[in-house]
Parts: C-alpha cells; sequence; structure tokens
C-alpha cells in the first residue's frame, strides 16, 4: 500500500520531459543513420530507453540511507573496473571503454560521473568542520578524482577524463573552498599543465591531441567543424525537414549519430529545433535543480546539484563543440546521443534526485 | 527566513546563493548558445546555404616535404624537390570516372590501366577530397593539361615534393627508397599515421626512420567555384618537414669506394675505430633510388628485380662470404687463448697437409717451411692454420669467434643486417641433421666451409682487433633533429665492452698484421702505398672446390667460380684511427683484388682526415 501510494506521487514532469527529450533523439538518430550501417541504431536506442526508465525507478526508489552509505563501495567497484579497462587497454592495446557482457557493450566512465558526485558528497557530508575548506580537507577529494580521471584517461579517453575534473570542480567549489587554496590549486594546475603536456614526446603528444580531436580529420584543418558548422547553418529557421538534411544525408558529418547529432538536428529541424532542445535541457536542468529546495543534507545537496549540472554542463560542452566553438573533444549529448549507457546512467541520476521529492 | 539557511548543522552555509549562481550561469550559458546559433542558422545562413547547396568544399593536401639526410660534413645526400602531380576529385568528375581518367592517362601518354589502379586504390571516403593519379608532371604534360582542363572537371594540378637523391645510385643501399604507401601497408599499422596517397620509406633507411623523416601534412579547405577554381580558404594548416638525419658517412670516401667497386660485385666499409662511424659503406651493385621515388613500371621493377647481380641487395652488412684466410686471426686468437699452441713452435709446411683420408692443400704449392704463428699470418699459410685448428678444436674455435662479434649481427642502426655463420657441431646437427666430420674443423680454420661472414662484420672485427679486443657498435644515424632544431636523437657512444682476451694477445696478432703489408714476403704488401705503417690480412675464399685449377690457370676458369677477394686492414699501426674491409666476388686473390682497393681508400682517408706525423713515419717503433 505504501510503495503504490508512493508511486502516486512520483514526478512525472521530470521523468516526462527526459524521456520528451530522449524521444527527440531517436528521432534525429533515426535521420542520421538512415539507410547506413547503422540503421538499426534507433531501434535499439528506443529498447535503451526502456531500460533507462527502468534505471529511472531504480535510482527513484533507492533508499536514501543506502545510497549515503554504499557511495563509497560504488566508487571502489567502478575504480577497479575502470582499472582493469586501462590495464587492458595498455596491455593488450587498442582503446577500451565498454564492458562486453552477454551482447550489450557498456560503457563503465558513463557511471564514473555518479559514483564521483556520489563518493565526494559522501565525503564532504561526514566533514564535522564547515566550509571554506582549506588543502588539508580537499586533498581526499582530489585523490578520489584522480582515481578515476587518470584511469579514464588512459583508456585512452581525455575528454571524459577532464570532463570529470570539471565535475568534481564545480561540486568542490559548490561546497566551498577558501579563496587562497583556491588560487594555490589553479595556479598549480596552470603551471602543472603545460610542463606535463611538453614533458612528453612529440608522437604522444600528438596522440594527445588526436584524442582531443579524433583521427577523423586527417588534415587538421577542421574540415568536420566546417561541415557541421555547413549543416548547422543551411538549416536555417526552420530546417530542410525529417530525412531532408543534405550535409547529414550525404554522411559530410563524422559520428552524426553520436558526437554531432546535433548537427543533424540543426540541419532538418532548424533554429526551431534547436530552440526547443536547448528549452527542454534548460527546462529539465532547472527542474532538477528545484529540488535543492526540499533537501536537506549536505549529501543530497551536493547530489542534486552535482547530477544536474553535470548534465547541463555536458550538453553544453557538445553543442558548442559541434557548433566549432570549443574543440572537439568527444562528449556525448546526454539523452540526444546514441550509446545505451549514457542513456540509462542520465535517467538513474534524474530517479536519484526525483527521489528526494518523496520524502518531503 | 529562508527555509534553506536554518536547515540541521548538517547544511551547507551559503548554499541559497549558489544554487541562484548556477542557476543564474546556466541560463546564460543556454542564452549564449542560443544566440550562437541563430547567427549561424538566421543571420549567416545564405552563407552556409550556398555552400551547403553546392558542397564546393574541397579537401587538398599539402604533403610535407621529407627530412633531409646529409653526410658528416653537412652534404645533402637525400633531398625533395617539387614535382608537378595530377590529382582528382571523385566527386567532381563526369559520370564514368574510370573513362575520364583513362582519357586523362591518353592525353598525357601515361599508361591507362596503371593511372586507373591507381586511382580506385587511392579513393577514400572522406568526400570531395584530391586522389592523386599522375606523378612528375614535365612542362610539356603540364600544358598539355591546362590546355584542356575543361574537358576533364575535377582534376588539379598539386605541387607534391619529391624524394631527390642527388648522387644516385651512391649509397642506395644505407638510405633505401621510398614510394607510395599500399593498401596492405596501411592496414598493417606499419606505418602509424599515414593515409592513401603518401610517400613512406619503404627500404633501409628511409623505412628505419620514416617516422622521423615523413613529417606532418598539412592541407587546405578551400571554397572553388563551378569551375574548380578556389574562390577563398576557409582553413589550412601548414605541413611539417620531416625531421633532418645526419649520418656519419664521408660521401668524398663512399663515392671513391663507390667507383673503386663501380663494375664489380662486391662490398666494403670504412669505419673510424675509435667510435665506431660508418664513414662509407658500398654495396654493388646497386640501384637507382631516384627510379624508384619516380614510381616504377612493374616491367621495371621485374627487371631490377630478377638481374643475376641483384642490386637491391645490400652486400655490405646482407651479403656473407666465406671470409677465407681473413678469418685466420680468429683461428689464432683461438688458438692462443686456448693455449693450444705455441706461437714460437716452428710446424712444418711442405704444401699441404695429411689429415683422414685426404691432403689438405696450402695455397701455395711448394709450402712454406718452417712457419711459427707470425709466418703463418704474414705468409697466410694454410697447413699452419689447419693444424692450429685441429688442435684448438671447432667448439673453442666457434666460441673464440663468437666472442669477436662473428656469427651476430654487429648491431648497426640499420634494419636487416644478416648475422653471418660461425658452425658448430651443435649447429651443423640442428641446422643439417648431419653429424661434423673432423676435416671440416680444418676447413674452418682456414674461413672455409661453413664459415660466412659480412663485409661489415669483417669490419667490427678488424676493428675490435686494432682496439686490443674493445668492441665498438659500429652505426651510421649520428643525430636526428626536427626542423626547429630541436634534436630528437643522438648515438649514444658509450656501447663499448671488452672481450677480456689480454692485450699481449692482440699485440702479436697487430705485428703479423702490420708485417703482412711491411714484410717483402706479406701477401699484402699492396698497401704500403698508403704511406703509413698498414695492419692488414687478405683472404682469398673459394667458392667452389676445384683446387687444381684455380692454383694453375686463375684467369681461365669462368668468371662464377673464381674465388672471392678479401682485404681488412687498419691503420696506422701504432694508434689505429680507421679500418676497412672489402670483398670483390670472383675477384680472384685478395692481394690484388681487394687490397689495392683498401690501401687506396685509406690513402683517401688520409687526404681528407691527415694521420699524426708520428703515427705516419714509416719507421714507426712497433710494441
Amino acid at each position: 500500500m505504501k510503495r503504490l501510494l508512493n508511486i502516486q506521487r512520483i514526478d512525472f514532469v521530470l521523468l516526462g520531459s527526459t524521456v520528451a527529450l530522449s524521444a527527440m533523439g531517436i528521432l534525429v538518430i533515426r535521420s542520421a543513420t538512415a539507410g547506413g550501417r547503422f540503421a538499426g541504431y534507433p531501434g535499439r536506442q528506443a529498447y535503451w530507453l526502456a531500460i533507462a526508465i527502468v534505471a529511472y525507478f531504480i535510482g527513484y526508489f533507492l533508499d536514501r540511507r543506502h545510497l549515503q552509505r554504499g557511495a563509497y563501495a560504488f566508487y571502489w567497484v567502478i575504480f577497479a573496473v575502470l582499472l582493469g579497462l586501462a590495464a587492458a587497454s595498455n596491455w593488450i592495446g587498442g582503446v577500451q571503454r565498454w564492458i562486453h557482457a552477454g551482447g550489450l557493450t557498456f560503457q563503465p566512465s558513463e557511471l564514473a560521473k555518479l559514483a564521483l558526485i556520489l563518493v565526494l558528497a559522501r565525503h564532504f557530508s561526514q566533514r564535522r568542520s564547515s566550509p571554506p575548506y582549506g588543502l588539508e580537507e580537499i586533498i581526499v577529494p582530489i585523490l578520489l578524482v584522480a582515481g578515476f580521471a587518470i584511469p579514464v584517461a588512459l583508456q585512452p579517453d581525455l575528454g571524459t577524463a577532464m570532463f570529470l575534473i570539471l565535475v568534481a570542480g564545480i561540486v568542490i567549489l559548490f561546497v566551498g573552498v577558501r579563496w587562497s587554496t583556491l588560487i594555490v590549486l589553479l595556479a598549480g594546475a596552470a603551471a602543472a599543465a603545460p610542463s606535463l603536456f611538453f614533458a612528453l614526446k612529440d608522437y604522444q603528444r600528438d596522440r594527445i591531441l588526436n584524442f582531443l580531436s579524433p583521427g577523423r580529420d586527417p588534415l587538421g584543418t577542421g574540415y568536420h567543424v566546417v561541415q557541421s558548422k555547413i549543416a548547422i547553418g543551411s538549416g536555417g529557421l526552420f530546417g530542410k525537414g525529417f530525412l531532408q538534411g543534405t550535409q547529414s544525408q550525404l554522411r559530410f558529418i563524422p559520428e552524426q549519430h553520436t558526437d554531432f547529432i546535433v548537427s543533424v538536428l540543426a540541419e532538418e529541424f532548424g533554429f526551431t529545433g534547436v530552440l526547443l532542445m536547448l528549452g527542454l535541457i534548460l527546462f529539465i536542468s532547472l527542474y532538477a535543480l528545484s529540488y535543492l529546495e526540499s533537501t536537506r543534507t549536505r549529501f543530497s545537496l551536493i547530489v542534486v546539484m552535482g547530477i544536474t549540472t553535470s548534465f547541463a554542463l555536458q550538453a553544453a560542452i557538445n553543442i558548442a563543440m559541434a557548433a566549432g566553438v570549443l574543440p572537439v573533444v568527444g562528449l556525448p549529448l546526454p539523452l540526444m546521443s546514441y550509446g545505451g549507457s549514457s542513456l540509462v546512467c542520465t535517467f538513474l541520476g534524474f530517479g536519484i534526485i526525483a527521489g528526494y521529492k518523496r520524502r518531503r | 527566513m529562508d527555509p534553506l539557511s536554518q536547515r540541521s548543522a548538517d547544511s551547507l552555509p551559503g548554499v541559497e546563493r549558489k544554487i541562484a549562481v548556477i542557476v543564474v550561469l546556466l541560463i546564460s550559458v543556454f542564452l549564449l548558445i542560443l544566440l550562437y546559433f541563430w547567427r549561424l542558422q538566421v543571420l549567416d545562413h545564405s552563407l552556409y546555404q550556398r555552400l551547403a547547396d553546392n558542397n564546393r568544399i574541397r579537401l587538398i593536401d599539402m604533403p610535407a616535404t621529407r627530412g633531409i639526410v646529409t653526410d658528416r660534413n653537412g652534404v645533402i645526400l637525400a633531398d625533395s624537390s617539387p614535382d608537378y602531380t595530377l590529382a582528382a576529385i571523385p566527386e567532381d568528375m563526369e559520370k564514368n570516372r574510370t573513362s575520364e581518367i583513362a582519357s586523362l592517362a591518353d592525353l598525357l601518354g601515361r599508361d591507362s590501366e596503371q593511372a586507373v589502379d591507381r586511382f580506385k586504390k587511392n579513393s577514400t571516403n572522406t568526400p570531395y577530397s584530391a586522389v592523386r593519379v599522375f606523378d612528375r608532371l614535365d612542362s610539356k604534360e603540364v600544358s598539355l593539361f591546362e590546355v584542356n582542363q575543361d574537358r576533364f572537371p575535377g582534376s588539379l594540378l598539386m605541387v607534391v615534393p619529391r624524394r631527390y637523391y642527388p648522387f644516385g645510385k651512391i649509397a642506395a643501399h644505407i638510405f633505401g627508397y621510398v614510394g607510395e604507401i599500399s593498401r596492405d601497408q596501411l592496414e598493417s599499422e606499419e606505418y602509424p599515421g599515414t593515409k592513401t596517397g603518401d610517400t613512406v620509406g619503404k627500404y633501409a633507411l628511409e623505412k628505419a626512420y620514416d617516422q622521423y623523416l615523413r613529417g606532418k601534412d598539412g592541407g587546405r579547405q578551400v571554397e572553388v567555384d563551378a569551375r574548380g577554381r578556389e574562390l577563398n580558404i576557409l582553413g589550412a594548416t601548414e605541413p611539417i618537414p620531416g625531421a633532418n638525419v645526419t649520418l656519419t658517412l664521408d660521401i668524398r670516401l663512399q663515392e671513391a669506394l663507390e667507383l673503386e667497386l663501380w663494375n664489380e660485385r662486391g662490398a666494403g666499409v670504412i669505419m673510424d675505430v675509435d667510435t665506431g662511424e660508418i664513414l662509407a659503406m658500398v654495396s654493388r651493385p646497386a640501384f637507382d633510388p631516384n627510379e624508384f621515388s619516380m614510381r616504377l613500371t612493374s616491367d621495371r621493377w621485374n627487371e631490377i628485380v630478377r638481374d643475376p647481380g641483384h642490386p637491391m641487395q645490400s652486400r655490405a652488412m646482407q651479403g656473407m662470404y666465406p671470409p677465407g684466410s681473413t678469418f685466420k686471426v680468429v683461428t689464432a686468437i683461438a688458438a692462443l687463448m686456448e693455449h693450444s699452441l705455441d706461437p714460437d713452435e716452428a710446424l712444418f709446411c711442405s704444401g699441404g697437409y695429411h689429415y683422414g683420408r685426404r691432403t689438405y692443400r696450402d695455397w701455395r704449392l711448394g709450402g712454406h717451411g718452417k712457419v711459427d704463428l707470425h709466418k703463418g699470418i704474414v705468409e697466410s699459410c694454410d697447413v699452419y692454420f689447419y693444424q692450429a685448428g685441429e688442435r684448438t678444436g671447432i667448439d673453442a674455435l666457434a666460441e673464440w669467434a663468437s666472442i669477436l662479434g662473428l656469427g651476430r649481427r654487429t648491431g648497426i642502426d640499420l634494419p636487416g643486417e644478416k648475422d653471418g655463420l660461425i658452425p658448430s657441431p651443435d649447429w651443423k646437427v640442428r641446422a643439417r641433421g648431419e653429424i661434423w666430420f673432423p676435416g671440416e674443423t680444418l676447413s674452418a680454420a682456414i674461413g672455409q666451409g661453413y664459415v660466412l661472414v659480412t663485409p661489415l662484420q669483417m669490419t667490427s672485427l678488424y676493428g675490435t682487433i686494432a682496439r686490443k679486443g674493445v668492441h665498438v657498435d659500429p652505426y651510421i644515424v649520428s643525430r636526428i633533429e626536427d626542423v626547429a632544431g630541436n634534436e630528437l636523437y643522438r648515438h649514444d657512444p658509450d656501447a663499448k665492452y671488452e672481450s677480456k682476451i689480454p692485450e699481449g694477445v692482440f699485440d702479436r696478432i697487430i705485428n703479423a698484421l702490420a708485417d703482412v703489408v711491411a714484410d717483402d714476403g706479406g701477401t699484402g704488401r699492396v698497401a704500403r702505398m698508403v704511406g703509413v705503417p698498414v695492419a692488414g690480412k687478405t683472404g682469398t675464399a673459394q667458392v667452389v672446390r676445384l683446387q687444381e685449377v684455380q692454383e694453375s690457370e686463375d684467369g681461365d676458369i669462368p668468371y662464377e667460380l673464381r674465388d672471392h677477394g678479401w682485404f681488412a686492414a687498419f691503420a696506422p699501426v701504432n694508434r689505429p684511427r680507421v679500418v676497412s674491409a672489402v670483398v670483390v666476388e670472383h675477384g680472384g686473390h685478395g692481394s690484388t683484388s681487394a687490397a689495392p682497393i683498401v690501401a687506396r681508400l685509406i690513402k683517401k682517408y688520409a687526404e681528407f682526415y691527415p694521420f699524426e706525423a708520428a703515427d705516419a713515419s714509416e719507421e714507426g717503433e712497433r710494441q
């Protein structure tokens, strides 16, 4: 009876808007893969959406105490998996980002974002002192981030590794650090980054740059970004129509069902389509942030804020990347890009957020 | 008060302010993105619409210039020269692309089948990118194309750097050659970071150092009009030239040695004794690497491959020859180290040695009379060394040969070096499934039978003797610098190790080798022309067992049955600075074929790198 009662209180606004954005994604994937060897992908994405909705409810019904207490265990499990993949990629060779099990493949670095936010929330919620914190209080969080970012970077997936660091940085800022500490950290990072980069051998540097803009641009002239911009710009106000995009249908754009999904949307549905998408993303983000009003604990504040900004920020980075504003780093657009792991993890995250309201 | 701020101590101070900041930031970021899309999709719509309508973006690569290879004095040995190349953009061509390529070939008078093959092979999945089809257009072909350009939409002229070797066939085996990457090579990832149509090193230095030499291609993205003319450049990346390689070679010596061996089959090496720097390394006959950078026809390729002189073989490090008498120093060292022989004991040579049921002949019919170790080396007495080998035994001989560096690669920094062969009973059972016959030990002792060495190994062996047992790995690449002058590689000169043979043993050997040249009865007398004391050893390697014929009427036997002539030498005796070994295939006696070449080469060396007066004196006191 109690459970039924809970279901009645499920927040259908959040679930509905995320499902709507995902459905929009499937539609664009359909266009991006039409007639090609990925023609089966929209169907598979729909199947993933069903799993993702289940994940949403898992997140929703998850006992909050378990969530809090299990954060470290969750972290270490993901850590072990990432380490294994990094080792596999370095010893076996090739890029290892997926776990293959029973015909399904799963990308654990997606779960890593969630695990990182949870473990940071857990860590800060256990501090007795109150923020702003100095260096000694945030040394453990920095180690926790490094524990994920380094193996992910070694997979190698530098884009995701940098994004993990960014998310952790936002969480730490949100919790509060002393200005002096912040300056020390930024100066340290600024000093270390170039020297690290230049300490690398030429070919290693090339390799990193290639991961930053994966080898899809052999001549390094931003060919694909230019093509992506042409797709977006030629879409105009109302677009060329579903399946009518000349740029997308002629395969001018690389990875157009994942990293460059926005280009396809913009070409075929125009500025109107972009407006709708951006509106939905912003709505979902602000709506999810509104849960902060109903949470009490430091843990839950950090979790809600972390999951939401991670979602919104990744979306912004991906879109800016497709529009040629940021370098191509290979981050998918959450909910829209093809990829089951990202979809399921995003829904799981929103389910966790939604779970906080029912305890009011 | 706001409920958030009065929550339990568990909460975060100032959280409502931070949330407000996040909300404001989020909204502004998304507004900015929206504004940017407004600009792309509404304000600049017509520009992008035009680009999309015509698909008039062309991707034209700007191939990097390959790194320059220079000799030790900065003389350019491998360079690049600009080359007109005709490329085609498949999407811009008429319906029937292959027939268009074929008629282009007809226009230029080129092989149309080859052109179509190349066009198909190099076509990629990147839309609107240029595929190179014809190289090396001469000015006539260029103007022919320009006049007829309207008939061939989608074709364009590019300027591409082509590898050029100013010295032609000289040092060809060191450089190897370059060529267009093949599909198999692309798939094998032998050449990381390449794409179809790229030029890569395919042999020797060009192949082994390809990563350094290749550089990084650039490219231009251009908007073109309906006739294929460039309207504007949308993006460009300048190519980065490959790194420059400096060799230890001295092209003057290389050239001199090449000319000495020009009409021969054979090989030779000259090396700095102290450092192991290769000053010249020659294999003859040679191929012309320029022919390869100009794209060989398959007929020409077959002709080269089937040439009975095997011009592609790098004989200096891949040619395995019986060393003949040059090997006697190894037998001598083995005998001395095993104490199986008293060097001052005189053995008698009557012109032959009876062993088992056979008589092993000496090269001098009448024999050498009483021979000790010194005379045995100076006069190259076979009978003396048959007995030295017999007393030392094949296993000890093989062991000391191996300690002296034979039977394995010298470790030169070029690919494809051969091991040579130092036989042993174990080896024979393994490789041939036969047992070792005692008589074979006698053959091995004078460098015949199964013993095989490369000219490079021979040079290295005599270098080790000159250094009295210190091994130095020979090398040829001294440093690599990128175009900005950053050093990417420098040869590490510390690769020295001692053979643990006492200096006294080497003193005795060197003394004898000096008399090979200095003594009137020595086989290397011709090397006196150098003008400084030279230590050396001749060798005459039997190609077939035909002793009777070859001793009496050397000049009349067919070319391929004649002996290989060897000479290995270093100078000056007191403080050796340079070592050289030459083999002339079917040249007959080493004293007449190879020794004069080595002598003239060392003399040439002294012209460029004069010996110190103290070392150069004929009377230079010997230990």
